[in-house]
C-alpha cells in the first residue's frame, strides 16, 4: 500500500481540492487552507505540492479562460482523480483504525 | 521595479509548463495586496518568487530548455576547474578565502552595530514627523545653554498657533527628579515597593503620538484623567503577577511628599532598547495639576502653559507634508508673543525642531534623557568596515596578478585548444564567485562561532539580530556579487588576454602593468593599516587621558545612596532622621565619611539662575549652577578650598547667609583672583537672596571630560541633601554595604534600599567611547591581519618565483643575509612608502575627531613612530617565513630540474 502514502500537507491540499470542487486553483486553495487551518501557506509550498500530486496521479488539472485580474493569464483548476480518492480513503481508514484501537483509558488519562 | 525584476527572474527559472498559471496566481495576490493596502506588496511578491524556487518547479536543465546543454556542461566545467584550481594551490586558496572571510565577517559585524545604532526610534510609526523642540538660551548675546528641555507652555502654544502642528506632548520628571517609589496596594502581606528610574509624567497625546503598543487599555484615553497610570508589561507582571492589572491601584510617593493613589488604565508592551526615551511607568500629566494645594492655580501655570521654568520635554507631530524649516522661521514671533520680558532682560530664546531620528546619534544637549550615542563614532567605524572589505578584496587581486604567470600557461593552453576569450573571462569570474561565496560561508561560521562576544563588545542587546531583516540578505548577496566582480575582473581580463604563443614560449614575464598595480595596491592596503594603527593609538590615548585625568575630586571607594523618597513632612523629623543616619554610619569602622549634597558628580547640574554681585547691574548677571552641600562634602570628596574657608558646623550663620564659589564661578562674576571674592555680597534675584562669599573652591569636573567644568555657586544644604556619598574602606566593602543597608532601614523605615558606586556611575558616561574604542581596536587589528595574510601570500609567491634567481645568486656567492635583504627590501620599501603617505592624512582625521572633546590630548609623534615601527615589524615577521626558507634552501633543489 506504499503507493498511497500521503504527507500531512499533501493530504490537506488534496482534501481542500475536494472541498473547493470546481474552483480549486492556486490562490483559492491558498486562501482556503489559510482560513481553515490558521496557518500561512506559501505559494511555493502549495504549487510544488500540487505538481507533485499531479505527477503521482492523485490530481489532474485543466487550464481555464484567460483572466484580466491575473494579467491575462488563465487559472489552472485541479481535480481529484479516482486514484487520488483511493489514496485519501486509504489514509482516512488508517486513521480511524488507529483511533478505534486507542484503549479508552489512555484517552481518559490524557484529559485529566 | 522590484516586481518587474522578480517576475523576470521567475520566468527565467520556472518550468515553462507551469509558468502561465503560477504567475497568474502571483499577479492575483499582488493585486489583492495592493488593493487591501498591505505593506510592501512588491517585496511580498519578491519573497514569494524566492519561495517558489524549488526543484519541482524549476525548469529542467536538459535539452529543450533555453540554456542549451553545451552551456550547462561548460558551466559545470567552469565550476570544476575553479574547485580544482582551489585544491591545487591550497595555500593560496586558504589565504584568499580566509582573508576574505575575516574581512566579510568584520564588515557584517560592523554593519550589525551600525544598523543597531541607526535603528533608534524605528518602531515609532510617525517618527518622520515627530520633532523635539530644542531650546537655545542666549544672554547678553552669549549662548548660555542648548537644552533638550523646554518651557511647559511651548507645546500648547505651538499646537494653537500653527496649523502644521497636529499634536504635541509634554513629558516631565526625567533624569533628575525621579526619586519615586510605587507600591502595590492590593492587600498583600508584603506589598511590592519598587523604586523607579524609568518614569515619566506624560500628556494623553503621548501614547498615540509615539505609537506605544498597548496590550490593554486605550492609547487615546489612558492618560486623560488625573491619577491614572500606564505601566509596561514587565512592571505589570512584577506588581500583579498573573492577575489582570486593569483598574488596580498603585500608590505613588516621591520626595516632594506627593502621595497619590493611581488607577492602572493601560499596559503597554515593553519598550525596545533602541530608543532614546526609555520608560516603564507613565503617569497622566493631569495628575500634576491636582497638586495645587493652595488653590490659586499655580500648578496650572507651572506645569500647564507657563514660560518660566524649562524642565519639560516637548515633542510635536507635524502634518506629513509640513516643512519644518518654514515652521521654525515663525518661532521667534512665538517667543516674542509669550516671553515679552526677554527684551528688557537682554535674553533671547531660540526654539528649533530636532528630528526624532537624530536624537540618539547627533544630539548633544543638556538634560538629555540618557547618555547619547556617538554619531561620529558610528561614522568612523563604518569607514573601517569598508576599509577591511577593500583590503580583503585587494588581497585577492594581488594574489591573482602575482599568479598570472602560472595561470598564463593554463590560458595559453586553453586558447591553443580553441577556447574563446569570452569563456576564459567567464571561467575567471566564476572562480572568483566560488571564492567569494566560500568566504561568505566561512564568514558566517566565524560570526556564529564567536557568539555573544560581539554583542558584548558593541553593546548591542542580544535579541537584536539583523539576520531577520531582508536588507541584510540583499547586502550579503550584493557584497558577494560586487566582490566577485571587483576581485575577478582584473585577472579575468588581463590574464585572458595573454597571447598563447608568447606564454607557451616562456617569453611572457609578469607584465609590468601588473607589477605596478600590485605595488600600488600593497601601498594602498598598508596605508589603510597605518591609518588604523594611528587611529587606534590616538583613541586609546584620549580614553586613557579622560579616565585618568584629575577630576578635581576623589570618587574612589565611594558608595552613593539617594535620599529616601518616602519621607515625613515635618522638617524636624526629617532632619533628625538624616542626622541619625549619618551619625549611625560614622560610628562604624568600615565607613570613613558620610557627606550629603544636592549634586552628584557625573550628573548634570540642572539648576541654573542668573547671579550677580551687588555692584553689578541686572543685565551683567551670569547664569551659574546652584548646588547645596553639607559640612563634610568638600573634605570627604577631597576638594580643595583655595581661598577663604569651608562651611563649618560651628558657625550658625553658614546655613543662610554664606556661599562658596568655584574658581570658574568667581572668575565669571568678575573677580580676578579667588581672594578678591571673599566677603563680597552676591545677588540672586530669583530667590530674593543676597548671601556673602565665604570661600572659593578649586574647579572640578562635574560631568565627564566631554563637558566644560561648571561654574557653580554652592550653599549649605544641611538636611536637604539629595545624595549621600559614603566613603568606605574598600577591603571591607561588602561589610560596609551591609551596615549601610542596616542603618538605612533603621533611619528610613519603609524605603527600599538602593546604592551604587560613584566611579561606576561616573564612568558610565564614557560608555559610547568605550564601545568606540573596543570596536575600533578590534577591527583595526582584524584589518591588519587581513592585510598581512595577503602580504604573506604575496611574499611566498615572489620567493618561489625567484627561487632560481636566488639559487644562482647563492651559487655565485651571495650570503644568506644578502638574500634576505634582497627579498624583503621590496616589501619594506612599499610598506614604508605607505606609512609616509598616510601620516598627514591620519593626523588630520584624528585631529578632527579629538576636536569633539573640550579636554583632549595633542597627537604626539610617538603614535606615528609606533605605527611605522609596528607595521614594518609586522611586515618583516610576515614575510620572514618565506624569505628565510628560500634564503636557506639548497640551490640544487631549485636548479636541478632545468
Amino acid at each position: 500500500m506504499k503507493e498511497y502514502q500521503l504527507g500531512e500537507f499533501e493530504e490537506i491540499v488534496m482534501l481542500t481540492v475536494g472541498v473547493l470542487y470546481d474552483e480549486a486553483y492556486g490562490v483559492a486553495l491558498k486562501n482556503e487552507i489559510e482560513e481553515r487551518g490558521q496557518r500561512s501557506v506559501s505559494i511555493g509550498a502549495l504549487q510544488s505540492t500540487l505538481r507533485r500530486l499531479e505527477k503521482k496521479g492523485f490530481l489532474d488539472s485543466r487550464l481555464g479562460e484567460p483572466d484580466k485580474e491575473r494579467g491575462g493569464k488563465p487559472k489552472r483548476f485541479f481535480r481529484i482523480t479516482a486514484y487520488g480518492k483511493k489514496a485519501l480513503t486509504h489514509s482516512k481508514e488508517i486513521r480511524s483504525e488507529l483511533w478505534d484501537s486507542i484503549p479508552k483509558i489512555a484517552l481518559d488519562l490524557k484529559i485529566r | 521595479m522590484i516586481k518587474k525584476l522578480a517576475s523576470k527572474f521567475f520566468k527565467f527559472y520556472c518550468h515553462p509548463d507551469y509558468w502561465v498559471d503560477i504567475s497568474g496566481d502571483l499577479d492575483e495576490i499582488y493585486r489583492h495586496n495592493v488593493r487591501t493596502r498591505k505593506k510592501y506588496p512588491q517585496l511580498r511578491y519578491f519573497m514569494q518568487v524566492l519561495q517558489l524556487f524549488r526543484p519541482s518547479l524549476i525548469r529542467p536543465i536538459t535539452e529543450n530548455s533555453i540554456i542549451n546543454s553545451n552551456h550547462t556542461i561548460m558551466l559545470k566545467n567552469y565550476f570544476n576547474v575553479a574547485f580544482r584550481s582551489l585544491l591545487k594551490n591550497r595555500m593560496y586558496s586558504f589565504i584568499n578565502i580566509f582573508g576574505l572571510a575575516i574581512g566579510l565577517a568584520a564588515f557584517l559585524m560592523i554593519n550589525h552595530f551600525v544598523a543597531f545604532e541607526e535603528s533608534y526610534e524605528n518602531h515609532i510609526i510617525y517618527r518622520e514627523n515627530i520633532y523635539r523642540v530644542q531650546l537655545d538660551v542666549y544672554q547678553n548675546g552669549e549662548l548660555v545653554y542648548k537644552s533638550s528641555e523646554n518651557y511647559p507652555g511651548a507645546g500648547p502654544a505651538m499646537l494653537e498657533d500653527f496649523p502644521e502642528v497636529i499634536s504635541s506632548a509634554k513629558l516631565y520628571n526625567m533624569g533628575s527628579k525621579n526619586n519615586v517609589i510605587i507600591t502595590s496596594e492590593n492587600g498583600e502581606e508584603t506589598p511590592q515597593v519598587l523604586k523607579h528610574k524609568r518614569f515619566l509624567y506624560a500628556e494623553a497625546a503621548f501614547l498615540p503620538m509615539f505609537s506605544v503598543p498597548m496590550i490593554q487599555g486605550d492609547a487615546q484615553t489612558a492618560l486623560e484623567k488625573p491619577h491614572t497610570i500606564v505601566i509596561s508589561e514587565s512592571m505589570a507582571k512584577k506588581y500583579f503577577g498573573n492577575e489582570n492589572p486593569m483598574g488596580k491601584l498603585l500608590r505613588l510617593e516621591d520626595d516632594d511628599f506627593n502621595n497619590e493613589l493611581c488607577t492602572v488604565t493601560g499596559v503597554f508592551q515593553d519598550i525596545p532598547e533602541n530608543t532614546h526615551l526609555k520608560f516603564d511607568v507613565l503617569i497622566s500629566f493631569n495628575t500634576l495639576y491636582t497638586r495645587d494645594t493652595s488653590g490659586n492655580g499655580w500648578a496650572k501655570r507651572r506645569y500647564g502653559n507657563g514660560w518660566g521654568r524649562k524642565d519639560f520635554y516637548t515633542y510635536v507631530q507635524l502634518k506629513p507634508n509640513a516643512d519644518p524649516k518654514r515652521l521654525e522661521s515663525q518661532f521667534p514671533n512665538l517667543v516674542d508673543k509669550y516671553k515679552p520680558e526677554n527684551k528688557e532682560k537682554n535674553m533671547k530664546d531660540v526654539l528649533s525642531l530636532q528630528p526624532l531620528k537624530d536624537i540618539h546619534l547627533y544630539s548633544q544637549l543638556t538634560d538629555e534623557a540618557e547618555v547619547n550615542g556617538n554619531g561620529d563614532g558610528v561614522f568612523y567605524i563604518s569607514i573601517i568596515a569598508y576599509f577591511i572589505l577593500i583590503i580583503a578584496w585587494v588581497n585577492y587581486i594581488n594574489l591573482s596578478t602575482a599568479r598570472s604567470f602560472d595561470r598564463g600557461r593554463e590560458v595559453g593552453l586553453r586558447k591553443v585548444m580553441g577556447s574563446y576569450r569570452s569563456s576564459l573571462v567567464a571561467q575567471f569570474l566564476i572562480e572568483s564567485l566560488v571564492i567569494n561565496g566560500l568566504a561568505m560561508l566561512v564568514a558566517f561560521i566565524l560570526i556564529f562561532s564567536t557568539g555573544n562576544l560581539f554583542h558584548n563588545l558593541s553593546g548591542t542587546p542580544l535579541d537584536y539580530v539583523i539576520w531577520s531583516q531582508s536588507w541584510f540578505w540583499i547586502m550579503v548577496a550584493s557584497v558577494v556579487f560586487i566582490g566577485s566582480l571587483l576581485s575577478g575582473i582584473y585577472p579575468a581580463f588581463v590574464i585572458s588576454s595573454f597571447k598563447p604563443a608568447q606564454v607557451l614560449h616562456g617569453k611572457l614575464k609578469t607584465s609590468s602593468g601588473g607589477v605596478a598595480l600590485r605595488k600600488a595596491l600593497v601601498i594602498f592596503q598598508f596605508a589603510m593599516s597605518v591609518a588604523l594603527i594611528v587611529g587606534t593609538a590616538t583613541v586609546f590615548d584620549q580614553m586613557e587621558y579622560m579616565q585618568s585625568k584629575d577630576l578635581g575630586f576623589d570618587m574612589e571607594q565611594t558608595i552613593v545612596v539617594e535620599r529616601p523618597p518616602k519621607q515625613d513632612t515635618s522638617r524636624e523629623v526629617r532632619s533628625n532622621r538624616v542626622k541619625s543616619f549619618k551619625t549611625g554610619l560614622k560610628q562604624r569602622s568600615e565607613i570613613i565619611s558620610v557627606a550629603g549634597s544636592t549634586l552628584l558628580p557625573g550628573k548634570k547640574l540642572r539648576f541654573k539662575t542668573p547671579i550677580r554681585t551687588n555692584l553689578q547691574s541686572q543685565d551683567e548677571a551670569v547664569p551659574l549652577s546652584v548646588a547645596g552641600i553639607d559640612f563634610d562634602f568638600a573634605e570627604s570628596m577631597n576638594m580643595e578650598i583655595i581661598a577663604g574657608r569651608a562651611f563649618s558646623e560651628e558657625m550658625r550663620d553658614d546655613l543662610d547667609s554664606l556661599v562658596i564659589l568655584t574658581e570658574n564661578a568667581s572668575r565669571a562674576l568678575g573677580f580676578e583672583k579667588p581672594e578678591d571674592a571673599i566677603g563680597k555680597r552676591i545677588e540672586i534675584e530669583r530667590f530674593r537672596w543676597s548671601p556673602s562669599v565665604v570661600g572659593v573652591m578649586s574647579d572640578y569636573h562635574q560631568e565627564s571630560l566631554k563637558e566644560e567644568k561648571p561654574k557653580t555657586l554652592i550653599y549649605l544644604s544641611g538636611t536637604g541633601s539629595e545624595y549621600f556619598m559614603i566613603k568606605v574602606n574598600m577591603d571591607q566593602s561588602s561589610q560596609a554595604i551591609a551596615s549601610i543597608e542596616e542603618q538605612w532601614y533603621r533611619s528610613f523605615p519603609g524605603n527600599p534600599f538602593h546604592y551604587f558606586f560613584l566611579d561606576e556611575y561616573f564612568n558610565s558616561y564614557y560608555e559610547s567611547e568605550r564601545q568606540f574604542k573596543d570596536l575600533f581596536a578590534t577591527f583595526s587589528i582584524l584589518a591588519i591581519i587581513v592585510g598581512c595574510l595577503g602580504l604573506f601570500g604575496l611574499s611566498s609567491f615572489t620567493a618561489i618565483q625567484r627561487a632560481r634567481e636566488i639559487a644562482i645568486r647563492k651559487v655565485l656567492g651571495s650570503s644568506i643575509l644578502n638574500i634576505i635583504q634582497l627579498l624583503s627590501k621590496e616589501f619594506l620599501i612599499l610598506v614604508g612608502t605607505a606609512t609616509l603617505i598616510v601620516w598627514p592624512l591620519s593626523y588630520y582625521l584624528m585631529d578632527q575627531w579629538l576636536d569633539n572633546y573640550p579636554y583632549r590630548i595633542d597627537i604626539g609623534w610617538t603614535s606615528f613612530v609606533y605605527s611605522g615601527v609596528v607595521v614594518l615589524l609586522v611586515t618583516a615577521i610576515t614575510i620572514s617565513y618565506q624569505t628565510l626558507k628560500s634564503a636557506t634552501a639548497n640551490p640544487v633543489d631549485a636548479l636541478n630540474h632545468e
